[in-house]
């Protein structure tokens, strides 16, 4: 009940003592100081980083970087006459001494938290990308949670690419992945982490998104260039570079990659294009949604047998073919041509990633995982041996759950009232 | 400063190293006995005061003291110079002679009898006592009373004759609510426990009253509920309040200072209220109130830390409105210690904690600003704590001119110019309307302190700063007292139930306990459960079986009479709106008044006139009448509702 209260006479000593202890404390704060201390305006912060390689094997490393004042000032970058960005190159034996040279260049310090994306371009990733992906690891300004893509040209190239409607074409392209990841389905976004990790993985191959500009026009690397109602070129997801061990070694295509996206199970929500019966132009598609994507060893004598197992389910989008789809029953056809559409995708990653000796699928990874002993026999060559010649069954079900708000196709009652007349 | 610091702490009797003291006002030692002599006893009460021009002295005669000299004394202005004519002079001038004892005795004998005589019988002030010293009529004088010496007699009288010029109740200005009681103390001691006299009408609310002040002689009243308050903390407040000796209590903010807990710390562990309803409710709780003569705001202790979330409008609203606005509060507090430090580590330590357009915007705005994030901070806090202060300071009508400038500076123009970034004008307007949500100036004002050190914290070591700060009060919190309770009750130590009305605030019937901290004995204070009006399907606001009730043609007030039915006086069954004690007070029993027929009307004393009945009593034959049979025996509801659901 007293304490505190009765603590007796307090001299005019004690408090002074103590207001000078109170004192002190502060000034002690200023010695801890503000040393490591940087101001937003002292940052140059980068929104892209690419990755090039001289002839002479070092490395160049081209730096998108912000300048938040031309973004800031009201609008995009249409209509602001400074440039949101600005690209510019170091080159340097290592990654590190190269980002340390751009303080000859760089009124400020660089700054690679908000580092976006990593472009590596197609000779630097051939050459083998695991001193990046070191730098990457080991340094806290830097995440290695960037997303990482390739492109076939220089890097630099993409780097100077504004974007339509976005202010900094780093994080454009951040969100086009994303964008493609969530309602695509083609492409995927590869994280530095998840490049390095399925490297090391018992497979050694990781898919990375590539990029480049298409379009035969004029680059549109300047304001003025983005003035302009259309872009020349543009920015577009293409293709997957498929790494092994480190390096780069082939391209699939972007129909092949969807086959991967499904088989592993990745597609969140995509729309596929299918024929009528006997047709060959793909004239109807559907919205779908992926329920299951699975991949399971069997054993088949001394050989292997990869059983892909995909449903999905989804509501028509557009519809051109004759037929009565009032019936639920005669849903199961439309479906059936949909599930062969996505065997063909899948079929033909499996096809052209066994000719690229590179199981993208993970499937040794299953081994390991399922069949750890039979595995350990058949690991070493895996890629270039066991690989390609597994078997493989795709087993696609997809079931139609809408057939959107008008139920028969619209074009195909104008074909037959015209007939009828 | 250090002197009054060296008396805290001691009882009154052992004083520190302060060499012979002038005995305290109130506590006057020495006694000199008045003399027979009026002209002696009036020259030494003048000489006292040194001829101050406000001690007035009459010297009048009375019939009923023939050829005696009288004269009154008294303090111009501390005085209610009406009543001295009313009740003093005029009595004088009116009164007889008592035959019966005139010349009887010896003459000592008959002085005393006729001081005695015209103390007790002719003058009619309501308090009157014998004075035989000097000192005590001293006393009587500062304190407002008039004084009366008798020439021949060394006895004197004071009659109590308190009054001037004082504020009127008014509502309360630093603590305001939309919907509850709207007056709040004033200057007046006697206004404001009438105050809370008049919600507690409780003989169990005791007002303990001293002088405290060598000077000031200022009244201080300790008040608690006997029933509920724990002893300790009256036996504390008493030794404390005992044991401060000061020149004068101007404010009460001067006795918060010598009974806090602990001085040297940012938070307060006493509340000041300004308002009755506040104090009232607290005491009902177990606390103790502390009011000083001159100041509007009394004092609650002991209080925790999270009181000072609450505010009494809290328990006037409903209870789920109460409770998002609590949260609120404690949100908003945490905010405006937290967010300049906030705003200074993320931009100068931690920009990777930022979303990158985030990031990009305050770095555009923040290109050409000459000053670090922290000067920045620190200048435009400073600006607001100036302007804020101004405000205050200032006279009225320079308010208008003081907020166009203060816009300007913390405002646009400062952006434009250059100076600050317009994040940082966001962060201050944020910060200092954070800091107005507090119900409690006085945590407001721990905040205002805590946010420097939060922010030159944040600004050496960045969020290490904010978070090692954090410790530190949480650590310097936990070990805070408030008259022996511990500051962060009931959250730690946990008191199991009382989360109900720390954070939340429970509908009340969920919240059946008093206080566990505060409190002995019977803790129930609200009848368990929910109300039985929750509990059916639709309240019935009259009972069926009386009749009569819903017929419109007893509304006119023609029929009561001849209802026997609805007459109040011959129900037996209503016999408890008698019961002052059983808390029906309100109970409509003021109805019964305005039933001619059965008699009570002309009553005064059937007790419910006072309480409901007052308004009631002036229209009779309004249609109350039938009101009283209303009330059965639900606490619950208030009888008002049921009147306008009948009327």
């Amino acid at each position: 009940m007293k304490r505190s209260y009765a603590k007796g006479t307090m001299s005019e000593w004690s408090l002074l003592r103590r207001s000078l202890a109170a004192l002190l404390l502060l000034l002690l704060l200023g010695v801890a100081g503000c040393w490591d201390r940087q101001e937003l305006n002292e940052l140059g912060i980068i929104s892209a980083t690419g990755i090039d390689i001289t002839d002479s094997g070092r490395w160049k490393l081209s730096y998108q970087l912000v300048i938040p004042n031309a973004i800031s000032s009201q609008g995009a970058y249409v209509g602001s006459s400074a440039s949101p960005v600005n690209v510019f190159t170091t080159e340097g034996d290592s990654f590190r001494g190269a980002v340390n040279k751009a303080t000859q260049e760089m009124s400020r310090r660089l700054y690679f938290s908000h580092n976006q994306i990593v472009i590596v371009g197609e000779k630097a990733a051939r050459k083998g990308i695991a001193p990046l992906i070191e730098a990457y690891m080991r340094n806290g300004d830097s995440r290695e949670t960037v997303a990482i893509f390739v492109t076939e040209g220089t890097a630099r190239k993409v780097l100077e690419q504004l974007l339509p409607l976005e202010k900094i074409s780093g994080a454009g392209i951040n969100r086009l992945i994303g964008l493609e990841e969530k309602y695509g389905g083609n492409f995927r976004a590869m994280t530095m982490f998840e490049l390095g990790q399925s490297m090391l993985g018992p497979v050694h191959v990781g898919g990375v998104a590539g990029i480049g500009l298409r379009g035969n026009g004029d680059p549109v690397d300047s304001v003025d260039a983005a003035k302009a109602t259309h872009t020349g070129t543009k920015v577009r997801l293409q293709k997957v570079a498929i790494f092994k061990e480190n390096r780069m070694i082939g391209w699939m295509t972007s129909h092949e990659s969807r086959g991967i996206l499904w088989a592993k199970g990745w597609v969140k929500e995509t729309s596929v294009s299918f024929a009528c019966e006997g047709e060959r132009l793909k004239r109807n598609s559907i919205r779908i949604r992926q329920k299951k994507g699975k991949i399971t060893p069997i054993k088949q004598g001394s050989s292997w047998l990869m059983r892909v197992e995909v449903s999905g389910e989804g509501a028509l989008m557009e519809y051109n073919c004759p037929g009565d789809m009032s019936k639920p029953g005669n849903l199961r056809p439309i479906a059936e041509r949909i599930e062969q559409e996505l065997k063909d995708d899948i079929e033909d990653s499996i096809r052209g990633a066994q000719s690229l000796h590179a199981d993208i699928f993970g499937f040794g990874n299953l081994l390991l995982k399922q069949h750890t002993r039979e595995w350990k026999k058949i690991h070493k060559n895996w890629n270039e041996q066991g690989f390609p010649k597994i078997e493989s069954e795709v087993i696609v079900k997809v079931k139609i759950n809408k057939t959107g708000r008008s139920v028969n196709s619209y074009n195909n009652t104008i074909k037959e009232m015209h007939d009828k007349e | 400063m250090f002197a009054f610091k060296q008396s805290k702490g001691k009882s009154a009797g052992n004083k520190g190293s302060g060499g012979p003291k002038p005995p305290p006002l109130g506590r006057r030692v020495t006694s000199t006995p008045l003399s027979v002599s009026l002209a002696a006893n009036a020259h030494a009460i003048r000489t006292q005061f040194g001829e101050s021009s406000d001690l007035r002295l009459r010297i009048t005669a009375s019939p009923a003291a023939p050829g005696i000299k009288l004269a009154i004394l008294y303090l111009q202005g501390i005085v209610d110079e009406t009543s001295i004519r009313e009740d003093i002079l005029d009595k004088l001038q009116f009164a007889h002679a008592d035959e019966e004892t005139h010349g009887r005795g010896s003459k000592e004998r008959q002085m005393q009898t006729l001081v005695h005589r015209l103390r007790t019988e002719i003058i009619t002030a309501p308090l009157t006592e014998p004075v035989t010293t000097l000192e005590r009529a001293l006393d009587a004088l500062l304190l407002g009373c008039c004084l009366v010496l008798v020439d021949g007699s060394s006895e004197a009288f004071a009659t109590d004759a308190a009054g001037g010029a004082v504020r009127a109740v008014t509502e309360p200005t630093s603590q305001t609510v939309i919907r509850g009681p709207q007056q709040g103390f004033t200057e007046s001691l006697e206004t404001n426990i009438g105050q809370i006299r008049r919600i507690i009408r409780s003989e169990q609310m005791i007002v303990e009253t001293q002088r405290i002040g060598r000077q000031t002689c200022t009244q201080v009243a300790l008040i608690y509920m006997k029933n509920t308050v724990r002893m300790e903390f009256v036996e504390e407040a008493r030794s404390r309040l005992a044991a401060i000796d000061i020149d004068g209590i101007i404010d009460s903010g001067y006795i918060e200072e010598f009974i806090q807990d602990k001085t040297f710390t940012l938070f307060p562990t006493v509340i000041h209220s300004e308002r009755p309803d506040q104090v009232s409710a607290y005491l009902l709780e177990g606390h103790i109130a502390i009011i000083s003569d001159g100041s509007p705001f009394g004092l609650i202790a002991p209080v925790t830390f999270f009181r000072f979330f609450q505010s009494p409008e809290d328990y006037y609203q409903r209870f789920d409105i109460a409770s998002f606005l609590r949260m609120l509060r404690m949100s908003a507090f945490l905010l405006t210690i937290h967010l300049p430090a906030l705003y200074i580590a993320i931009t100068t330590f931690h920009q990777e904690m930022m979303p990158t357009n985030l990031l990009i915007t305050l770095s555009a705005q923040r290109e050409g600003i000459p000053l670090p994030a922290l000067a920045e901070a620190l200048l435009m806090e400073l600006i607001f704590e100036v302007l804020r202060e101004a405000g205050v300071r200032m006279p009225r009508a320079i308010g208008a001119a003081i907020s166009v400038v203060g816009a300007l500076v913390i405002g646009t123009a400062s952006v434009q110019a250059g100076l600050v970034s317009a994040a940082m004008v966001i962060i201050v307007a944020l910060t200092a309307m954070s800091s107005f949500v507090a119900p409690q100036l006085n945590i407001a004002n721990s905040a205002r302190l805590m946010r420097f050190l939060f922010m030159i914290s944040a600004g050496m070591l960045g969020f290490v700063g904010i978070i090692s700060l954090d410790l530190i009060f949480i650590i310097h919190l936990a070990g805070l007292h408030s008259f022996g309770i511990p500051y962060l009750a009931p959250m730690a130590p946990w008191v199991k139930g009382s989360w109900r009305d720390t954070i939340f605030r429970m509908p009340r019937w969920a919240m059946p306990l008093r206080p566990a901290m505060t409190h002995r004995g019977a803790r129930k204070r609200v009848a368990g459960g929910k109300p039985k009006s929750q509990q059916q399907e639709a309240p019935q606001s009259l009972p069926p079986e009386l009749p009569g009730q819903q017929q419109p043609s007893s509304m006119q007030g023609s029929g009561q009479g001849q209802q026997p039915g609805s007459g109040q006086g011959q129900q037996p069954g209503s016999g408890q709106s008698q019961q002052p004690g059983s808390g029906q007070g309100q109970q409509p029993g003021g109805g019964q008044g305005q039933q001619p027929g059965s008699g009570q009307g002309q009553q005064p004393g059937s007790g419910q006139g006072q309480q409901t009945g007052g308004g009631q009593s002036q229209q009779p034959g309004s249609g109350q009448g039938q009101l009283p049979q209303v009330a059965p025996v639900d606490h619950k509801r208030q009888p008002n509702e049921q009147r306008g659901e009948q009327q």
